[in-house]
C-alpha cells in the first residue's frame, strides 16, 4: 500500500514550556522533531509563546487556541492539510476555503480548543462541551471534504464519532505531572498516530539514576547535557555533593549508553547458553482475552527464519496459541524463549491463555526457559541500554536498527483487532500481512538488542560509536488508531 | 434466672457499691442496669454434622451453640446465611465447619474469607490452621494481602484451600483473575466477616467489588455459597443482600452464655450555677466536669480496691490524660498511695504496646486508659471493670467495650460516663436504648453513581462487558454507564457484542475504597507519618482547608497546604499539640430540587426525598481555645471557592402558617412579629430540629454525623414554604437521607424527647441537645422551645398518616 504523507505535531501544555530547562526544551524538540507545535490549555500564555518562538525554526507552525498571535486559517504542513481555528469564526469560513485552497479529496485536520469533555458520573452522561456552537458554525452538510476535528482541550488518545463529527484529542495537560508529552502523526489517510514521552526522559534526567534532585546538583556543577556527563570521569562526578561513587559510575555509564547509542555491561552475568527463539505477541489490548498473533524468529536478526501463528477467527481464541505450543514442544522445547518485557506482558499473557484455552500445555510452558532481556538488563541491572526510553523501539533504534515503516503501533494493532472482534465485516477485516510484518519488525528488533548485549559481553570496548542517533527514527509509544 | 449477688454492698464492684464508696460522690449515678446471667444453649455436634466430623468436633470444641447449629443446618440446605449474634459467640466456627464439610466432600474445594482489617487476618490464619489441625483435616489457610511477599503469592494462589484477604486486595487482584484460575474454579464459599462494617461510601465500593468478584467466579463456573458474619444490626437480611446481591437467611438467636454484670449510667456533675441562660457552646463544654477526669477518678478508686480496670477514651490525647488523672486522683484518695495506670493507643510504638499488654495481662497494672485500639482482637485477658468515656458511636462498640469486663463467674462492672452531647444524654434518659433489640440499620447507598461508574470501568477491564452483565450491574443502568464511558473515550464497543476497556492500564488502582469522587486529596504529613485514606473533595473543603485543625486517630493535625490545582491534589499537614480548635464559617444554599418520593402528611406538611444541588462556601475560619473559647486567631479567609455537590436530600416542607403558630405560642402574643423575632424563634426552631435530628441519626443508622449536612429556612425559594433539609454529605449520595426519610417518625420522636428533657435553661440550647460543633452558622439561631413545637406539629401529622 502507498505510504501516506505525515505531519508530525508536538502537543504540550504551557506549563511544561514554562518549567523546562533550555536543555530539556531543545531535547524535547529534537526527540519529536515536529513540523508544528500545539499549545494546549486555556490561558493566553503570551510569555510561553515567546519562549517557544526562540526554540522553533522560523517556518514552524505554532498554534495556541487562546492567543491572538496564533496561526489561523488553512495551512498545508508536510503535505497534510490543516485548518487552524483559534476562534469559531474560522469554522464559518471553511466552505470558502473549499472553494479556494482545500483539496476535498484528502482529509483535512481542523485544529481548535473549542471542544471539551464533561464526564458527569453523577448523572452518568458525558457531553462534548462546545459541540452545539461548533456544529452550528461548521455547517457540515454544505461541506464536500472529510474533516478530523482535533481539540487541544481533549486528552491524548481520545477519538470518538460525535454524530458524524470525528473528534480527536490534542493532549490537554501534556507534560504536566505524570501526563506524558505527546506528538501526533497526522496522516493524509485520516489516521492519527499518537506518540508519547515522559517529561522526565528529557535532558540529563533521561540518565538512569538522575531524578529532579540530582539533575539540579549536576546542573549546578556545570553538567547540563548528557554528552558532558558521558565524557566525564566518574570519580570527578563523585566529587559533587550528594553523589556517591557508585551513583557516579551508574550515572556516567547511562549517559554514555545514551550519548553513544551502545550497550554498556555492568556485570559478567552470562546470557542463556542455548540458541534462543525470539517471540512477540499481538493481543486485543492491555487486558487481553486473545493472543491472535505470535511471531517467531528462529536464527539471527539479519537472516533468521521468521514465521507466525495467526488466529484470524476470534471465535476460536485458543487456536494460535495451541499451534504455537505444539510447534514449540515438538521442535524447540530445549531452547530459551526470549521476549522483550516478557515478564511484564508476553509470558504472563501466554501463561494465562494457555491455562484458559489449552491447559494440556501448562506444564510444558512452566517448564520452559523464558528470558526477558529487558528484565535482565534494566531491572536486574546487568546492562545499561541506550535509547531515550527502554522501550523496544527506542533501544533498537539507538542501536542503529531501521525497521520497516508499517504505520502501526502496539495499541493501534490491538484496537484494530478489537474492532474486527466486535464486528467481523469486510470493513473491519485486518490487512493480515501488514500486521504479520509489523510483528516481524519487532522480533528482529529484539534479536538486534539480544545480539548486541551478547556482543557487549565479549568485547569490552567503547570506541566504535554507532550511527548518529538522530538519523534513526525514534518511535515513542503507544496509541494510534 | 440468677439475679442474686453475694457481693458486700461496700465493695465498689457493683454500681451501688461505687455510689457508696466513691470519695466525694455527687449524685452522678443516674441509672443502674443489671444484666442477668444467661446460660448457654447447646446442641450436640452430631445433630448438625455428619459422622466423623461430628466426633472430631466433639473432641476439639465440645458442644455447639444453638445458633452455630442452626447456621450449619441452613447452610446444608444450600442457603446463604448471615450470622448476626454477639461478639464472642463463635461465629468463626460456622464457616470453619462449613469449609470442613466442603473439603470432606471435595478436597479441591476452596474458600475465600474477607476480613475488614489486616490485623484480624493474621490472627484468624493461625486460629483456623490450628482448628483444622485439631480436626485432623489437611486444609491450608493463608493470608494473601498487600503484605504477602511477591515470591509467595503464586504458591498461595495455587496451593491454598482457604485464602484470607480484604476488599482493597480483592479490588486489585481481580485485574489478574486468570492467575486465580484454579482457586476461583474451586471456590465453594465466600465469607464476609464483620459485614456490618461495610456501610456508607466504603460499603458501596465493597458491594460493587463483590459483584465484580461474583461475576468473575461465574466466568469460572463457580457460584459460591455466601456467609456474612455481622454484629447485631437492625437489618441483617437486607444489608447482606444489598452488599452481595444475593438473598440471605438470618441466624440471630444467640445461644452463647453471658455472665452477670452491672452497668452504671454516670453523669459527671455540671456546675449549672455558673452558666448564663445564653451560654455558648464552649461555655457549656467547660462547665461540665471533664468526663476524662471523672474516668480517672473512678479508675483510681477501683484500683485502690484491687479491681483491675480498663477505661476507654475517644482520643489518644484523652487516653494519655486519663492515665495522668488517675495517678493524681490516687494521690488525693483518702487511702493515699498510688495506682499503676498506663495509656494505650496506636500512636505508641509497637514495643511499648506489647509491653503494656504483657504487664496488664500479668496484673502488674491496676488499669489501662485506651482508645478503641484495644477494642478488637487484642488479647489482654479479662478485667474486673470497664469504663466508657462517652458513647462509642454504635451499640456494637458499646457492648464490645462493656463486654471486656468479667472474670469467669465473678461479677463485672461497667461504668458508662456520658459526655455533654446529644447522643450520650439521650442514652442517660433512655438506657433501654442500648439494652433493647438492635435498631441501628447498616446502609449501603447502591444508587450512588460516581462509585458505581468506577466499578463498571474495572469490570470491563477484567472481562469485556456484554448484555448478560446487566444481571450483575443493575440492569439498564449499565447501558447508561457504558455509553458515558464510551463518549469519554474509556470504553469501546457495544453491549450487544462486547464492550472493552481502552483507558490507561489498571483502572482498579485508581479506585479509592473510601471516597466517591474522582478528585481526592492525598494526605501528606510534613513531620512524621500519617496513615490516612485519601479524602473526598467535599470533606477536604469542609474540614481540611488551610489553617484547619483536625483530629485523626486521636492525634491533632494542622493543615499547612491545600493543593487542588495539580494532577494529584493533596493536603499537607503537620502534627501539632495545641489547646485550640478551628471553627469554620460557611454559607449554604440548596437548589435544583428533583423530588423522587413524596409523602403528603396533611395540613400542609409534606416529606420529600430526592436529588438536589447543595452549594457550600466555606469562607472563613477562626481558632479558639478549647477551654475558654476565647478567639486565639481571628477570622481568616479559607481561600476556597464555593463547591457544589449533586446529591440526595430529604426535606420537610411545613405550612407557612406554622410560623405564626410557633411565634404565638412562644411569645404569647398574636400581634405581628419583627424579622428578628421570626429568625430567632421560628428560624431557631427549624434550625434546632435540623441539628437535633442529624445529631441523633446514629441512634438508627450506623454512620458518622459528618455523613450528613443540613439547612433550614423560614422560606425556601424553590419549595416556597418553611423547609428543613438534611442531605447526604458526598456527591452522588450515601443512602442515609433516604433512610431518614423512611425512619423520620422514630428520629423525630427521639429528637423531641431529647430536646424537651434537656436540662439547659436558655432558649439557645446546649451541646447536649441542639448545639452542634459542626454548625457553619456558629449555632445561630437556635430555639429549644420552638424546636419542640415544630417537632410536635410534625409528629402529629406523621401519627395521622401512618
Ligand atoms: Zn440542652
Ligand atoms: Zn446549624
Amino acid at each position: 500500500m502507498p505510504i501516506p504523507e505525515t505531519a508530525r505535531v508536538a502537543c504540550t501544555s504551557p506549563q511544561f514550556v514554562e518549567q523546562a530547562t533550555s536543555t530539556e526544551l531543545g531535547d524535547w524538540l529534537s526527540y519529536f522533531d515536529p513540523a508544528a507545535v500545539f499549545l494546549t490549555g486555556s490561558s493566553s500564555a503570551s510569555r510561553t509563546v515567546s519562549t517557544l518562538r526562540r526554540y522553533l525554526e522560523s517556518e514552524s507552525v505554532l498554534f495556541h487556541p487562546r492567543n491572538n498571535t496564533s496561526v489561523s486559517g488553512p495551512h498545508t504542513v508536510d503535505g497534510v492539510q490543516f485548518v487552524f481555528a483559534p476562534t469559531l469564526q474560522v469554522l464559518s469560513e471553511i466552505y470558502t476555503y473549499e472553494q479556494s485552497v482545500l483539496d476535498t479529496a484528502t482529509p483535512t485536520y481542523i485544529i481548535s480548543g473549542l471542544l471539551d469533555l464533561d464526564v458527569d458520573t453523577t448523572t452518568l452522561s458525558t457531553s462534548l462541551l462546545g459541540r452545539e456552537d461548533y456544529v452550528a458554525t461548521l455547517t457540515q452538510d454544505q461541506l464536500a471534504g472529510d474533516y478530523i476535528h482535533i481539540s487541544t482541550q481533549l486528552p491524548a488518545g481520545y477519538r470518538r464519532e460525535w454524530n458524524r463529527l470525528t473528534v480527536v484529542g490534542g493532549g490537554t495537560d501534556a507534560g504536566t505531572g505524570e501526563t506524558p508529552l505527546i506528538a501526533l502523526d497526522c496522516q493524509t489517510n485520516g489516521r492519527v498516530l499518537t506518540h508519547s514521552l515522559q517529561r522526565k526522559r528529557l535532558g540529563i534526567r533521561a540518565i538512569d539514576g538522575v531524578g529532579y534532585q540530582r539533575a539540579r546538583q549536576l546542573r549546578e556543577a556545570g553538567y547540563t547535557s548528557r554528552e558532558s556527563i558521558a565524557g566525564e570521569n566518574p570519580s570527578t562526578l563523585a566529587e559533587i555533593q550528594g553523589i556517591g561513587k557508585t551513583t557516579a559510575e551508574k550515572i556516567q555509564t547511562s549517559a554514555r549508553a545514551l550519548d553513544q547509542g551502545e550497550i554498556v555491561r555492568n556485570s559478567q552475568t552470562p546470557l542463556p547458553s542455548r540458541e534462543p527463539i525470539y517471540i512477540d505477541i499481538e493481543t486485543d489490548g492491555l487486558s487481553p482475552t486473545i493472543t491472535w498473533l505470535i511471531g517467531v524468529l528462529d536464527g539471527s536478526a539479519d537472516d533468521g527464519e521468521y514465521f507466525s501463528f495467526v488466529q484470524t477467527n476470534p471465535d476460536i481464541p485458543g487456536k494460535a496459541i495451541e499451534e504455537f505450543m505444539a510447534w514449540y514442544t515438538e521442535h524447540a522445547s530445549h531452547r530459551p524463549i526470549v521476549a522483550y518485557n516478557g515478564w511484564s506482558f508476553d509470558f504472563e499473557v501466554l501463561h494465562d491463555h494457555i491455562v484458559e484455552y489449552c491447559p494440556q500445555y501448562e506444564v510444558d510452558w512452566t517448564n520452559s526457559y523464558r528470558f526477558d532481556p529487558y528484565q535482565w538488563a534494566v531491572k536486574e541491572e546487568n546492562a545499561t541500554l541506550p535509547g531515550r526510553t527502554n522501550q523496544l523501539e527506542d533501544v533498537a533504534a539507538a542501536l542503529g536498527y531501521e525497521g520497516t515503516e508499517t504505520g502501526l503501533t502496539g495499541a493501534g494493532v490491538a484496537r484494530a483487532y478489537q474492532q474486527w472482534m466486535a464486528d467481523q465485516s469486510p470493513d473491519t477485516e485486518l490487512d493480515w500481512n501488514r500486521f504479520i510484518d509489523y510483528c516481524e519488525d519487532d522480533v528482529r528488533a529484539l534479536a538486534v538488542i539480544y545480539e548486541e548485549i551478547d556482543a557487549s559481553g565479549r568485547v569490552i570496548s567503547t570506541d566504535e560509536p554507532s550511527n548518529d542517533r538522530h538519523k534513526t527514527t525514534t518511535q515513542g509509544k503507544l496509541s494510534d488508531w | 434466672m440468677d439475679t442474686e449477688s453475694n457481693t458486700p454492698k461496700d465493695d465498689p464492684i457493683t454500681a451501688q457499691g461505687l455510689e457508696q464508696t466513691l470519695p466525694e460522690y455527687d449524685d452522678q449515678l443516674q441509672h443502674v442496669e443489671h444484666v442477668a446471667k444467661k446460660e448457654g444453649e447447646y446442641v450436640a455436634p452430631s445433630d448438625s454434622l455428619a459422622g466423623e466430623l461430628a466426633s472430631s468436633v466433639s473432641q476439639a470444641v465440645g458442644e455447639l451453640y444453638t445458633h452455630q447449629a442452626t447456621a450449619l443446618e441452613r447452610l446444608a440446605a444450600g442457603e446463604n446465611v448471615c450470622v448476626a449474634t454477639s461478639t464472642s459467640s463463635g461465629k468463626t466456627y460456622v464457616y470453619a465447619l462449613q469449609i470442613a464439610r466442603n473439603h470432606l466432600r471435595n478436597s479441591s474445594s476452596t474458600a475465600l474469607l474477607v476480613y475488614p482489617t489486616k490485623a484480624l487476618s493474621r490472627d484468624q490464619e493461625n486460629e483456623l490452621n490450628t482448628f483444622f489441625g485439631e480436626l485432623g483435616l489437611d486444609i491450608s489457610v493463608y493470608v494473601y494481602d498487600g503484605d504477602t511477599p511477591q515470591d509467595r503469592r503464586k504458591h498461595i494462589r495455587e496451593k491454598a484451600d482457604v485464602i484470607i484477604t480484604n476488599f482493597a486486595g480483592v479490588n486489585a487482584y481481580l485485574a489478574s483473575h486468570t492467575r486465580w484460575h484454579s482457586f476461583f474454579t474451586g471456590c465453594d464459599l465466600l465469607v464476609i466477616d464483620e459485614s456490618h462494617t461495610y456501610t456508607g461510601v466504603h460499603g458501596m465500593h465493597v458491594a460493587w467489588t463483590i459483584r465484580r468478584l461474583r461475576r468473575l467466579l461465574d466466568h469460572y463456573d463457580s457460584d459460591p455459597q455466601l456467609i456474612c458474619t455481622s454484629a447485631t444490626i437492625g437489618n441483617p437480611a437486607e444489608h447482606s443482600e444489598h452488599l452481595t446481591g444475593k438473598s440471605f437467611t438470618v441466624v440471630d438467636e444467640d445461644g452463647s452464655p453471658r455472665g452477670t454484670r452491672e452497668i452504671a449510667f454516670w453523669k459527671p456533675p455540671v456546675d449549672e450555677t455558673e452558666l448564663d441562660p445564653d451560654a455558648t457552646f464552649e461555655e457549656y463544654m467547660s462547665a461540665q466536669t471533664n468526663p476524662v477526669r471523672e474516668a480517672g477518678t473512678i479508675l483510681a478508686h477501683l484500683g485502690k480496691n484491687e479491681l483491675q480496670t480498663l477505661a476507654f477514651a475517644r482520643s489518644r490525647k484523652n487516653a494519655e490524660l486519663g492515665a495522668k488523672y488517675a495517678a493524681s486522683a490516687a494521690s488525693d484518695h483518702p487511702r493515699a498511695g498510688y495506682v499503676d495506670v498506663e495509656p494505650y493507643h496506636a500512636g505508641l510504638g509497637k514495643e511499648t504496646r506489647r509491653g503494656t499488654e504483657y504487664q496488664f495481662k500479668n496484673e502488674q497494672l491496676d488499669g489501662l486508659t485506651s482508645t478503641n485500639a484495644l477494642e478488637l482482637g487484642i488479647d489482654i485477658g479479662s478485667v474486673d471493670a470497664t469504663i466508657l468515656t462517652g458513647y462509642p458511636g454504635t451499640r456494637q462498640s458499646f457492648w464490645q467495650q462493656v463486654g471486656r469486663s468479667g472474670r469467669g463467674t465473678a461479677d463485672a462492672l461497667s461504668v458508662f460516663i456520658a459526655q455533654a452531647d446529644a447522643i450520650d444524654q439521650y442514652i442517660l434518659d433512655h438506657p433501654e436504648y442500648v439494652l433493647d433489640d438492635a435498631i441501628e440499620d447498616a446502609v449501603i447507598g447502591l444508587e450512588n453513581n460516581p462509585v458505581y461508574a468506577q466499578h463498571i470501568l474495572c469490570a470491563a477491564n477484567e472481562h469485556p462487558l456484554t448484555a448478560a452483565d446487566r444481571e450483575w450491574f443493575d440492569g439498564d443502568r449499565l447501558d447508561q454507564a457504558v455509553e458515558m464511558w464510551i463518549d469519554a473515550g474509556k470504553l469501546a464497543g457495544d453491549l450487544s457484542r462486547s464492550v472493552r476497556y481502552i483507558g490507561s492500564p489498571r483502572p482498579q488502582s485508581t479506585v479509592s475504597m473510601y471516597t466517591t469522587s474522582n478528585t481526592q486529596f492525598d494526605v501528606r504529613c510534613s513531620n512524621g507519618e500519617i496513615d490516612m485514606e485519601p479524602i473526598d473533595r467535599e470533606r477536604a473543603y469542609r474540614d481540611h482547608h488551610e489553617g484547619a485543625l483536625f483530629l485523626h486517630n486521636g492525634a491533632q493535625y494542622e493543615v499547612l497546604e491545600f493543593n487542588e490545582d495539580v494532577p494529584n491534589p493533596y493536603i499537607s499537614v503537620q502534627e501539632v499539640r495545641t489547646n485550640e480548635y478551628s471553627d469554620t464559617i460557611s454559607q449554604k444554599a440548596v437548589r435544583d430540587l428533583d423530588p423522587e418520593a413524596t409523602r403528603e402528611l396533611g395540613n400542609g406538611f409534606r416529606l420529600v426525598w430526592g436529588e438536589g444541588t447543595v452549594e457550600v462556601h466555606y469562607m472563613e475560619y477562626q481558632r479558639k481555645n478549647i477551654k475558654t473559647a476565647n478567639v486565639t486567631t481571628p477570622l481568616q479567609p479559607t481561600g476556597l471557592d464555593p463547591i457544589e455537590l449533586r446529591t440526595h436530600l430529604m426535606w420537610i416542607e411545613t405550612p407557612p402558617s406554622l410560623r405564626d403558630d410557633v411565634l404565638q405560642h412562644i411569645t404569647d402574643e398574636s400581634s405581628t412579629h419583627s424579622e428578628g423575632e421570626i429568625m430567632k424563634i421560628f428560624g431557631g426552631g427549624l434550625h434546632g430540629a435540623e441539628h437535633g435530628m442529624i445529631k441523633l441519626t446514629p441512634l438508627v443508622l450506623r454512620m458518622d454525623t459528618s455523613d450528613l449536612g443540613g439547612l433550614s429556612t423560614p422560606l425556601h425559594e424553590e419549595t416556597g414554604v418553611p423547609t428543613v433539609f438534611i442531605h447526604d454529605a458526598v456527591e452522588g449520595g450515601l443512602g442515609f437521607s433516604k433512610r431518614l426519610y423512611e425512619h423520620l417518625p422514630t428520629i423525630a420522636t427521639q429528637t423531641r424527647d431529647r430536646v424537651s428533657q434537656c436540662e439547659c435553661s436558655g432558649a439557645g440550647g446546649c451541646p447536649a441537645c441542639i448545639m452542634d460543633s459542626q454548625c457553619g452558622n456558629r449555632n445561630q439561631y437556635l430555639h429549644t422551645d420552638a424546636t419542640v413545637l415544630v417537632l410536635d406539629r410534625l409528629l402529629e401529622q406523621l401519627a395521622n398518616n401512618r
